[in-house]
């Protein structure tokens, strides 16, 4: 089975009163890291995962959490994986 | 793929954001982003009208990701979601690479199958049609409806064709459906068209208005512009109106749901306010306003034999006469709170505040606006009405008080408003019906006097009737998808695609409803894969290069127009009267005389900065370059100046005028506008007078209105994960995932008074057609009780046939936001 490696990037605009928890939601998610807070409070996101749907449902998500007022993507890509390294994937958590 | 490659892969796309909002990453992670054989060169994204830059990343031949352009001015490293897919949007499965043509028995027949043809037997079928209609039937029943996602170039090689080659005027572009209200009111309030401001104003105003747009959908990287002033400004407010509660307003400081139509009455509410509360001013509006009484009654822009049109006093009369500020203020003096609350259904104190906004001479005030007041029986009133209150204020022109129409496609300005592809218009906002007008473009041009005929052509939704009605019958349309977008599919559009007097063409890199509909399907090169300009929503005119090639077969709009010239000559299209004019041109094709003409093969390939430009490769000159210099030569010196063409593939793009080599950020303003000398402080030179019009004009009701069968107001619209008709977005399996199938947003009262819940499958119909759905109760877009909301990208749900095509008559575009429908069990 081919699958695909995803990459995506994005910056949330958090409430600056419901930053902290905008923050621990956004932690909470599947293959998902924050990689700087602006002072403004702009978190500088990644997202990754195997399938594009898990990617799509972590968007969706951070847009629907309470206090994020938008959500911007930035940056895509997409890598096919090979077959060993996914069996080895597979056993990791993303 | 290696753990360390997927760490790398990480780093690159943290590093974009980190870029975007000017945070620094700890160096190890910079460190690892670096160049992996990716060739980066900036396009304009392919969708809305915003007109955001991207970086668009080739690797062996093609596009493999895309970035927000860090040094766009317009989205500063930002993406919406539509734009970060874009590297998918021209790899869908089904593109298609060879012209179709309706066959039987190994020749063209109506009621054939579409069959692989090539372009030689394609473009002669076609000729052969064309020219057995002129010389029959004559020059009007030929046609063309064009695209405000049209380059530059296209759009301006479309209208040549047309209208100095076929000597019709039967062009019109889909902007029609969108952006034409837009025009009308600019035209009529400010006798030139498109925004006096720019998105500098949304870090500039106070308080934001919007009117009808749901822009956190619709323009989410304006949203998050407006977003971000929002938080950082602490006298920012944001007011919204809609018919229905949308997620722009999360932000709302002053949300308000009205009752479809009635804008018109708070616009004229506003000002009455103004003028009860002395807040006009009086300084500015005696020196550069006059007002205005307006023609009422204007009827719907439907057939002239529906009831509503033989009801109208007067239809679609767009005159008016002069009045006093007096006579003004008495008109609107009606317009009361009170009667505003009631007409509205706003709460009055949310009105009030709403107006003391306007009023105050304190607050900067942005308005922004899209379909919910284009798309409007009384569009370009409500366009005007809403020039009526900046203007009685003063709060026009300068930074943060900017009455702001936004666009909706990505060259509604660029290529469709300003190079004049409407059955009305020609370049720089001249018209054909003007005498002088048509004298300056056939001189430009290069052909005799009286090729360019003076009666406006057949405009969108007249296209569809004459169509149905056997007076236009070759009829060919690209870069769009009218089957889908358009208004009363069943009983206006699709008769006259299947009327057997009808010959159809449809352009399109995929095979949309309009194009499975049509008698011959070209395959068309798309967005990167040739070289283009577009003019977003702020006056800024952008380039972009060919980055990669089309599939094996498919062409570009702007190579399948120039091609098609070549198969005509002047003596088969012209009549004799006209050819004597200027008899060399008898034996010459329309390609020599409008393309090869001295000046648009003027420029060599060689000039091109580019890595590929198959248009140039074949026609052996650099085509765009040279349209572009010939198509400027309209607006230079006119208010309507483009920089030199190299210009702006070195730039992230230019708001005109330009002149000098500078950018005008705000028109009409000493001290910003070039055309506005020292000393005049305002000057609206759009109009000869320098005076811009304050329109007296009245509610009017909406086509039709729910009534005890069609009980519910429908509005169509889009929502965030597609554009328009889903021909490009429900391609990327991404996008097509995250939002697949469309559904008829519902209040949940609404849903239980008819036994539904949500999920359920229903049938929405108007005395039309209908469609089968699902109801949503709890989703993004709350409507009140009495209104729905259905999106129309969906080409299994084509929801669009349930409008009427009622237009605003004096813009003649359709309404698709008020249409009495009901909602039953399926």
């Amino acid at each position: 089975m081919s699958q695909e490696y995803h990459v995506t990037s994005l910056v949330v605009h958090a409430a600056p009163n419901a930053l902290q928890q905008v923050e621990t939601d956004i932690a909470a998610l599947k293959g998902c890291d924050i990689h700087a807070i602006s002072p403004e409070g702009k978190l500088v996101i990644t997202l990754e995962g195997n399938s594009q749907k898990a990617i799509l449902d972590n968007v969706e998500a951070i847009n629907a959490l309470s206090g994020v007022l938008s959500a911007s993507l930035i940056y895509h890509q997409v890598e096919p994986l090979e077959q060993e390294l996914l069996e080895k994937e597979s056993e990791e958590t993303l | 793929m290696s753990i360390s490659r997927r760490e790398f892969l990480k780093a690159n796309a943290a590093v974009a954001a980190a870029t975007a909002v000017g945070v620094t990453l700890p160096v190890k992670m910079v460190e690892a982003a670096e160049s992996d054989n990716i060739k980066w060169d900036k396009a304009p994204c392919r969708f809305c009208g915003v007109g955001c830059s991207v970086l668009v990343g080739t690797k062996a031949g093609k596009v493999v990701a895309t970035k927000g352009d860090p040094e766009s001015p317009v989205n500063r490293g930002l993406n919406c979601i539509k734009g970060y897919f874009l590297s998918k949007i021209m790899y869908g499965k089904d593109r298609l690479t060879a012209p179709l043509l309706r066959m039987k028995d190994g020749k063209y027949h109506k009621e054939g199958e579409f069959t692989p043809v090539s372009w030689d037997v394609a473009f002669d079928t076609m000729a052969a049609q064309w020219k057995h209609s002129i010389a029959t039937k004559g020059p009007t029943s030929v046609g063309m409806f064009g695209s405000g996602q049209w380059t530059i170039w296209e759009g301006y090689a479309a209208s040549k064709l047309h209208k100095a080659g076929f000597l019709t005027n039967n062009i019109d572009p889909n902007a029609r459906h969108c952006m034409a209200s837009a025009v009308g009111g600019f035209m009529r309030t400010f006798g030139i068209d498109e925004p006096m401001g720019c998105y500098d104003d949304l870090e500039a105003a106070d308080h934001f208005v919007l009117w009808g747009a749901n822009m956190a959908e619709m323009h989410p990287i304006l949203w998050a512009r407006l977003s971000d002033r929002r938080l950082s400004h602490k006298d920012c407010r944001v007011h919204v109106l809609s018919t229905f509660e949308n997620r722009s307003f999360d932000l709302a400081d002053n949300p308000m749901v009205f009752r479809p139509q009635s804008d018109l009455v708070i616009l004229n509410f506003i000002a009455n306010y103004i003028i009860q509360h002395k807040a006009v001013n009086t300084d500015f509006v005696t020196k550069h306003t006059k007002f205005a009484l307006g023609v009422d009654d204007i009827g719907y822009g439907l057939r002239p034999d529906h009831p509503l049109e033989k009801k109208a006093k007067n239809p679609g009369n767009g005159k008016s006469s002069p009045i006093s500020f007096e006579e003004y203020a008495k008109f609107v003096s009606t317009y009361t709170l009170e009667y505003a609350a009631k007409m509205s259904g706003v709460e009055p104190e949310k009105l009030e505040t709403l107006a003391k906004a306007y009023a105050d001479p304190k607050v900067k005030v942005m308005s922004l606006w899209t379909m919910g007041i284009n798309q409007h029986v009384r569009g370009v009133w409500a366009n005007n009405m809403l020039y009526n209150i900046h203007l009685l204020t003063g709060k026009i022109a300068t930074p943060g008080n900017s009455p702001f129409s936004l666009t909706g496609q990505p060259s509604a300005c660029g290529t469709a408003r300003e190079v004049g592809t409407f059955a009305h218009r020609l370049p720089a906002d001249m018209e054909v019906a003007n005498d002088k007008h048509r004298a300056i473009t056939e001189k430009v041009w290069q052909v005799p006097e009286g090729t360019i005929p003076p009666k406006p052509g057949f405009h969108a939704v007249l296209q569809s009737r004459m169509l149905k009605d056997g007076k236009l019958n070759c009829y060919w349309t690209m870069c769009t998808n009218n089957m889908q977008a358009g208004p009363n599919i069943n009983d206006e559009i699709y008769p006259g695609f299947r009327n057997p007097e009808n010959f159809i063409v449809v352009s399109d890199p995929y095979p949309t409803v309009t194009a499975m509909a049509a008698d011959l399907i070209l395959p068309t090169a798309m967005w990167v894969e040739k070289e283009g300009a577009y003019g977003n929503a702020e006056r800024r005119t952008h380039m972009w290069h060919q980055q990669v090639k089309a599939p094996e077969g498919a062409k570009s709009d702007l190579w399948q127009l120039v091609e098609f010239s070549k198969r005509f000559k002047v003596s088969e299209v012209w009549p004799a009267e006209l050819i004597a004019k200027q008899p060399e041109y008898a034996d010459k094709t329309l390609y020599e005389v409008l393309f090869a003409n001295g000046v648009i093969n003027k420029f060599p390939t060689t000039d091109c900065k580019g890595d590929l430009n198959d248009e140039s490769a074949h026609f052996g000159f650099y085509l765009q370059k040279g349209i572009f210099e010939e198509y400027a030569a309209f607006g230079r010196g006119h208010g309507h100046d483009l920089a030199d063409f190299d210009r702006y593939h070195e730039t992230r793009g230019l708001r005109w005028p330009v002149v000098e080599g500078k950018e005008t950020l705000r028109r009409f303003v000493e001290g910003s506008d070039p055309y506005v000398k020292a000393g005049e402080g305002y000057k609206f030179y759009g109009k000869p007078d320098g005076k811009a019009v304050i329109f007296a004009l009245p509610y009017e009701p909406a086509a039709e209105e729910p009534n005890e069968e069609y009980d519910l107001w429908m509005s169509t619209g889009r929502v965030l994960e597609h554009w328009h008709t889903g021909s490009m977005t429900a391609r990327v399996p991404e996008l097509y995932r995250a939002y697949p199938d469309a559904q008829i947003f519902m209040h949940p009262e609404d849903a239980k008074a008819r036994g539904l819940q949500r999920g359920d499958e229903v049938i929405v119909a108007s005395p039309r057609g209908e469609v089968k759905t699902r109801v949503e109760t709890k989703g993004r877009n709350k409507p009140p009780r009495g209104v729905a909301f259905m999106p129309f990208f969906d080409a299994r749900q084509l929801v669009n046939k349930l409008i009427l095509d009622a237009t605003d008559p004096l813009s003649k575009e359709t309404d698709f936001k008020k249409c009495p429908v009901k909602v039953m069990k399926a």
